[in-house]
C-alpha cells in the first residue's frame, strides 16, 4: 500500500466521523430528514474526497516548484526543444519594437512566435515588416534570398 | 518570486479596497467589525468593477499604469463612504456557529483553499489557451503599452480570438504592472484567488437562507472538485467566467428572495462581468436575465429588464473598439448570418444529440465534478414537487438554458463536433455545473420544505 493511499484510507473515519457530526447536527435542529439525507451524502462525498484533492495539489506543487526556470519560461513549448533555442535567437536578433512578418509551418510554432517575441509586432503580408522569418519543420530546401539560418530551419532576413 | 507576490497582493488589495467602497454603499458591510465576513464577496465585487473599468481604460488608451490603477480604486472606494441607506444590512448577519461539524468543514475549506492557492504560485504556463492567448493580451497589454491595434486588431492574430473581450488579461496586466515584471507563474495566482473567494462567498451570501452546516459542506464539495482543481489555476477564463456567473445568479436569486434593489446592482455587475470575460458568456447572461424577468413578477419586472440593459451596455466600449479598428467579430466559428437558416441548421440536426449528449457525460463525470450535477439534480426534482417549486424552477432553468446555449454552440459552429468536444467540452460545463455547485444548499433546502409542508398538514 503506498503512503497516498494510507493517507487516504486513513483519513475516510475521520471524514466520516464529521459527516455524522453533520446528520446529528441537522437532526438536532429539525431541518427534516431530506434535508439530513442530503447535507449529510454533500459533506461525506467532500470529506471523502479531500484528501485526494489535497494530496494532488500538494503533488503538483511540488512538481511545479522543483522546474527549472527555463522550464518554467518555455513551459507552453515544453515538447519541442528547438522552438525555445529559435526563439532565443530570434530574441537576439530582432530588436524590441521591430515588426516581422511570420510564415510558419504550424499554428503552434506561430501562437508560441507571438507571445514570446512580444514586444515585438508581428504584421501580415504587405504589411511593411522590419524583419521576415521564414519557419520551416525541417532544415533545408530553397534559402529565402537573402536569409540566414539561424536555426534548423528557422530562417530570418532584414527588409531593404 | 516573493517580490512578484507582493506586487501581485498589492493589485489585489487595491481591488478589494475598490470592493469594498461599493459593497459599504450596497449594504454589505456598514461597521469596520463586519467586513471580515464579507470580504470574499467584497473582492469579488471588487475585481469585477476594476476589471470592466480596465477594459474601459484600455479602449480610451490608457496603459494601466500603477497610478491609474489606485486613483480608479480609490474612486471605487470612496462610494463606501456615501451615507449608508437606514433600512438595515443587504444580508442578514451569519449565525454566529459553535458547532464543531461546521467548524471542521470551515477548516477543511480553508485548508483546500490555502492549497489551491500555493499551487497556482508556482504553477508553469502550460495551457495552450493560457499561454497562447489570455495571459499572451495580458503581455502585450503591460509590454506595448495598452491596447496596441497591431496586435488586438492584427491580422496575423486573428486566430487568438481578438474578439474576446478583456477583463482577464486586464486583471492580470494589472498584476503584471504592480508586479513590475511579466512572471507567468505567480500570475496563475490571480484566477486562482476568484475561485477561492467564490468558494468563501457562497455560505455568506446564502446566509438566513441555509444552515451553515450545509453551505460549508456545498462550498467543500465545489472547492475539492477535480476539475475546479484543475482549472483554478490553469490560467483560462473558464473559472473565472463560471464564478462570475455563479455570483450573478446567488445574488438574482437572493433579489427575487429578498427584494433588496442592491442585489440587483450586484446581478447587473457581475453580469457585466461575465460579458467582460469571455464571448460565451452573452447567452449565459441573456438567459440568467431572461429566467430573471419571468420569475420577477409584474411588479419587479422593469427592474430586471433594467439591470440586464445595464449589463448588457457595460460591453459597447469593447464593441465599438473592435468596430472602428475592423476587427472580424464573427471569428469564423459562428456563421451567425446562419443561426436561423433552417436549410443549414436541418442538415447539422445530428450534432445536437452528440454534443448535448457529451456535455452532460462530462458534466456527471464524479472524476471531474464529484457529485454536484446529480445531488442538484435530485435537489431539484424534490424541490420542484414540493413547496418551493420557484427555486428549483429559477436553477433548473438558469442551468438548462446556459446548457442549450452551449449545445447551440455546437450545432451551428463551423469546426467540426469532433473538435468540440475535444477542445472546450470539459471546459464549457464549468458554468452549468458550478452555479449548480453554488444553489446545491438552497436546493437542499427547498427540497426539505416538503416534508416540512406534510407535516403540518
Amino acid at each position: 500500500m503506498t503512503p497516498r493511499l494510507l493517507a487516504e484510507v486513513a483519513w475516510q473515519p475521520i471524514g466520516v466521523a464529521i459527516a455524522y457530526g453533520v446528520w446529528r447536527l441537522l437532526g438536532r435542529d429539525g431541518a427534516g430528514r431530506v434535508m439530513q439525507v442530503l447535507g449529510t451524502a454533500i459533506a461525506f462525498v467532500a470529506l471523502a474526497w479531500l484528501p485526494v484533492a489535497a494530496i494532488d495539489l500538494a503533488a503538483r506543487t511540488r512538481h511545479d516548484a522543483r522546474l527549472s526556470q527555463a522550464a518554467v519560461e518555455n513551459a507552453g513549448a515544453i515538447h519541442s526543444r528547438g522552438l525555445v533555442h529559435a526563439i532565443a535567437r530570434l530574441r537576439a536578433t530582432i530588436p524590441v519594437g521591430d515588426t516581422y512578418q511570420l510564415s510558419a509551418y504550424s499554428s503552434r510554432v506561430s501562437f508560441w512566435a507571438y507571445t514570446s517575441l512580444l514586444p515585438r509586432i508581428a504584421v501580415g503580408p504587405g504589411g511593411g515588416a522590419d524583419w521576415r522569418i521564414v519557419w520551416r519543420r525541417h532544415p533545408g530546401g530553397a534559402t529565402p534570398a537573402g536569409a540566414r539560418e539561424l536555426a534548423p530551419g528557422v530562417w530570418v532576413v532584414r527588409a531593404p | 518570486m516573493i517580490a512578484h507576490l507582493l506586487g501581485l497582493a498589492a493589485a489585489n488589495l487595491c481591488f478589494l479596497a475598490a470592493g469594498a467602497g461599493m459593497g459599504r454603499a450596497l449594504g454589505l458591510w456598514r461597521a469596520p467589525r463586519e467586513l471580515p465576513g464579507v470580504a470574499a464577496p467584497v473582492y469579488l465585487v471588487g475585481v469585477a468593477a476594476v476589471g470592466i473599468l480596465a477594459e474601459w481604460a484600455l479602449v480610451a488608451g490608457l496603459d494601466l499604469a500603477r497610478w491609474q490603477v489606485v486613483a480608479g480604486c480609490a474612486a471605487l472606494a470612496a462610494t463606501g463612504l456615501l451615507p449608508a441607506r437606514g433600512d438595515g444590512p443587504t444580508l442578514p448577519s451569519p449565525a454566529r456557529v459553535r458547532a464543531r461539524a461546521v467548524m471542521a468543514l470551515q477548516a477543511a475549506v480553508a485548508l483546500i483553499v490555502a492549497l489551491l492557492l500555493i499551487d497556482a504560485v508556482y504553477r508553469p504556463l502550460a495551457e495552450w489557451d493560457a499561454w497562447a492567448m489570455w495571459t499572451m493580451k495580458a503581455k502585450a497589454i503591460t509590454l506595448l503599452g495598452g491596447l496596441d491595434a497591431g496586435v488586438f486588431a492584427g491580422v496575423p492574430y486573428r486566430h487568438l480570438h481578438l474578439d474576446y473581450p478583456l477583463l482577464l488579461p486586464a486583471v492580470e496586466a494589472i498584476g503584471f504592472r504592480f508586479m513590475g515584471a511579466i512572471d507567468t507563474q505567480v500570475i496563475h495566482l490571480q484566477a486562482a484567488l476568484l475561485t477561492a473567494a467564490l468558494v468563501l462567498s457562497l455560505p455568506r451570501l446564502l446566509a438566513g437562507r441555509v444552515p451553515p452546516v450545509v453551505a460549508w459542506a456545498s462550498a467543500l464539495l465545489i472547492a475539492v472538485a477535480p476539475s475546479l482543481v484543475d482549472q483554478a489555476g490553469a490560467g483560462l477564463a473558464d473559472a473565472p467566467l463560471a464564478v462570475f456567473f455563479a455570483m450573478a445568479a446567488v445574488c438574482a436569486w437572493r433579489w427575487l428572495a429578498d427584494g433588496r434593489d442592491e442585489m440587483l446592482v450586484l446581478v447587473a455587475l457581475f453580469a457585466a462581468a461575465v460579458l467582460a470575460t469571455k464571448r460565451e458568456g452573452t447567452p449565459f447572461v441573456v438567459a440568467l436575465i431572461v429566467v430573471l424577468v419571468v420569475a420577477a413578477g409584474r411588479g419587479r419586472r422593469l427592474a430586471a429588464v433594467g439591470a440586464g440593459v445595464a449589463a448588457l451596455a457595460t460591453a459597447v466600449p469593447w464593441q465599438l473598439w473592435l468596430h472602428a479598428n475592423g476587427v472580424d467579430t464573427s471569428n469564423g466559428e459562428i456563421p451567425y448570418a446562419k443561426v436561423i437558416d433552417p436549410g443549414y441548421l436541418a442538415g447539422r440536426l445530428g450534432r445536437i444529440p452528440t454534443g448535448a449528449g457529451s456535455l452532460v457525460w462530462h458534466a456527471l463525470q464524479p472524476g471531474a465534478w464529484l457529485v454536484i450535477v446529480p445531488a442538484a439534480a435530485v435537489a431539484v426534482v424534490l424541490a420542484a414537487r414540493g413547496g418551493e417549486r420557484r427555486t428549483a424552477v429559477f436553477v433548473a432553468a438558469v442551468a438548462c438554458l446556459v446548457l442549450v446555449s452551449v449545445v447551440w454552440a455546437y450545432w451551428v459552429g463551423r469546426p467540426s463536433l469532433h473538435y468540440y468536444l475535444q477542445h472546450s467540452a470539459r471546459r464549457v460545463v464549468t458554468t452549468p455545473v458550478v452555479l449548480l455547485g453554488a444553489f446545491l444548499p438552497v436546493l437542499v433546502v427547498a427540497a426539505s420544505r416538503r416534508r416540512a409542508g406534510d407535516r403540518t398538514s
